[in-house]
């Protein structure tokens, strides 16, 4: 089941109603949402939903037996080590048995000793590196103490499973979740005038914006490069930046705004990525929940800037390149990972080497610099393969003048992205005051309309999000 | 924009259940009523039943009677005529 899909909005409809409906049944309400959540992950394959309950009973078993104040600290540990490598297991074969059978496979070839490995089918589970990820987070808070009681059972399936994150994020943390589930929701304190404006801004992202880029210029373009002339090439790439921040926040957007419209706060997951003037920057501004995640679950644990320059620069690496992995079980993205790893790296040399303060024009320029250096990341991230973000690279640097998408639809639509990228907040002050102002009837008569227009000039069909593959 | 709600104070922005109620409603109503092709869509990815083909049916009369007396197809058709236009638009 999608967001920008009349089945999400009638399924959303009951939701709203059923959960605030059982308001005064906090347990009730909490079954319920958890029905109606294994109800929206059974809507892609409902034999995963024994492999998310199963996830959601690992790290409850291992959460409870770690808050056990009788429990030594040393058997503490064992058991925080044992359920992270359950997790890893579990999400290492849906995700990355075939890549690494495949690339095994490949390295016997390469040496002369092949054989026949055992190759299985396995489908990839919606979502499970999100919930395997929110997973590892409770069971670490639990052992940090950052989480001082384990919760329920059904607070934990809920937490893990709870529809509007499951398959893409934001990775919410159970400390910023579960106390939310403790306390009933204020009928009286809504935020849904910017919840709606959230939704109506993600849906408009995902389905004109991001839609249209990606069926008329990324996904022509990188299917066979050289079939285009240079500027058509260019036009895609930095389309693909548009395209792919449109449609992650899109979601991320979708995802807030139907759990404000239910009563709970997720913390937010994009700030104008491409405002970044470093590396660091712009993973502080792209896919937050993910990165501190990694900062506080990967980095942190694995020494952080503890232990000299050269720890921190290696563990630095490291962890970006995990976080590549984590995209998908593919080189590209271990490149990809590499990449901004290395990029990272070198960005904090330089800051020891030269320690100064940057003018605007400085800033300005980095900008630039560093919007180029995660272009050229996409185009690993996006292209089917090494060997077809070669030809990109190569048909960037031949000369053809000859044009055949660059055309003032394509061109309005990136400026279009762009300039939702860059919306000053002034901006959404100002829309949140004047809807938030109307009766609740024209809210909603607004609201259809615009749901209408962008079903009405949206892409026929429906096209998934980028990040439901990760 | 996320930022906006993800740290927005909540007694400046927020509303009560009876008015978020009105606009769920009021925008599925219009959604329904307004745009009833993507209903019938929904509708024939349901399994095959008496009560489905019954209801493709109700929404399909909707729809005609939406498109002969309040011309909105007329109305969809010419926007999505100019927004074609503007799409085939070369330099």
């Amino acid at each position: 089941m999608l967001f920008p899909t009349l089945g999400f909005g009638l399924f959303f409809i009951l939701i709203f109603f059923g959960s605030w409906g059982l308001r005064a049944f906090p347990n009730l309400r909490k079954y319920f949402l958890i029905i109606v959540s294994y109800y929206f992950y059974a809507a892609w394959d409902w034999r995963f939903c024994f492999l998310l309950l199963g996830s959601s009973l690992l790290n409850y078993a291992a959460a409870y037996l770690i808050s056990q104040p009788a429990r030594s600290q040393s058997a503490k540990r064992w058991i925080l080590g044992l359920s992270i490598t359950a997790n890893l297991v579990v999400l290492g074969f849906f995700k990355y048995y075939g890549f690494f059978i495949g690339s095994l496979a490949d390295l016997l070839l390469y040496l002369g000793w092949e054989r026949d490995l055992p190759w299985l089918d396995v489908i990839l589970p919606v979502g499970i590196s999100f919930f395997t990820f929110q997973g590892i987070s409770y069971v670490v808070d639990v052992y940090r103490g950052q989480l001082k009681h384990p919760g329920s059972l059904a607070d934990v399936i809920l937490y893990i499973s709870f529809f509007p994150q499951l398959v893409a994020g934001p990775i919410v943390r159970a400390a910023q979740f579960m106390p939310q589930l403790q306390q009933q929701p204020d009928p009286q304190k809504i935020l849904a005038s910017m919840a709606i404006l959230l939704i109506l801004w993600g849906l408009f992202k995902k389905a004109i914006v991001a839609n249209y880029l990606a069926v008329e210029l990324v996904d022509p373009v990188f299917f066979d490069p050289l079939m285009y002339g240079t500027w058509d090439i260019w036009l895609a790439i930095y389309a693909y930046a548009v395209q792919i921040y449109c449609d992650f926040s899109a979601y991320s957007d979708i995802a807030i705004g139907v759990a404000a419209l239910l009563g709970y706060h997720f913390p937010r997951n994009f700030d104008q990525p491409y405002r970044a003037a470093s590396l660091q920057e712009f993973w502080h501004r792209w896919h937050i929940s993910l990165s501190t995640w990694l900062r506080d679950y990967l980095y942190i644990p694995l020494g952080g800037s503890r232990g000299g320059e050269w720890k921190t620069q290696r563990n630095l690496f490291l962890t970006m390149l995990l976080g590549g992995l984590w995209h998908g079980a593919s080189w590209k993205f271990v490149f990809w990972g590499a990449l901004h790893g290395g990029g990272l790296v070198m960005e904090r040399s330089v800051r020891l080497l030269w320690p100064h303060q940057m003018g605007h024009i400085e800033r300005i320029l980095r900008i630039l610099v560093v919007f180029h250096i995660v272009c050229f990341g996409w185009i690993f991230f996006r292209a089917e393969s090494f060997t077809n973000a070669w030809t990109v690279l190569q048909a960037l640097t031949q000369i053809e003048i000859a044009s055949e998408l660059v055309t003032p639809f394509l061109l309005s639509l990136c400026a279009l992205g762009v300039f939702m990228h860059f919306t000053p907040p002034s901006l959404i002050h100002w829309l949140d005051r004047g809807f938030k102002s109307l009766p609740g009837i024209i809210q909603g008569l607004i609201t259809g309309a615009v749901i209408v227009a962008i079903e009405a000039f949206g892409v026929d069909g429906v096209a998934p999000f980028i990040y439901f593959q990760f | 924009m996320q930022q906006e709600i993800a740290e927005a104070p909540i007694s400046e922005h927020a509303q009560t259940f009876g008015r978020t109620a009105w606009l769920v409603l009021g925008a599925a109503l219009v959604g329904l009523l307004l745009y009833p092709e993507a209903l019938l869509q929904w509708l024939y990815k349901m399994p095959v039943h008496p009560s489905t083909e019954f209801m493709i049916e109700q929404v399909m009369n909707w729809q005609n009677f939406v498109n002969e007396t309040l011309h909105l197809n007329v109305f969809f058709d010419f926007l999505r005529e100019k927004f074609r236009e503007f799409q085939d638009m070369c330099f």
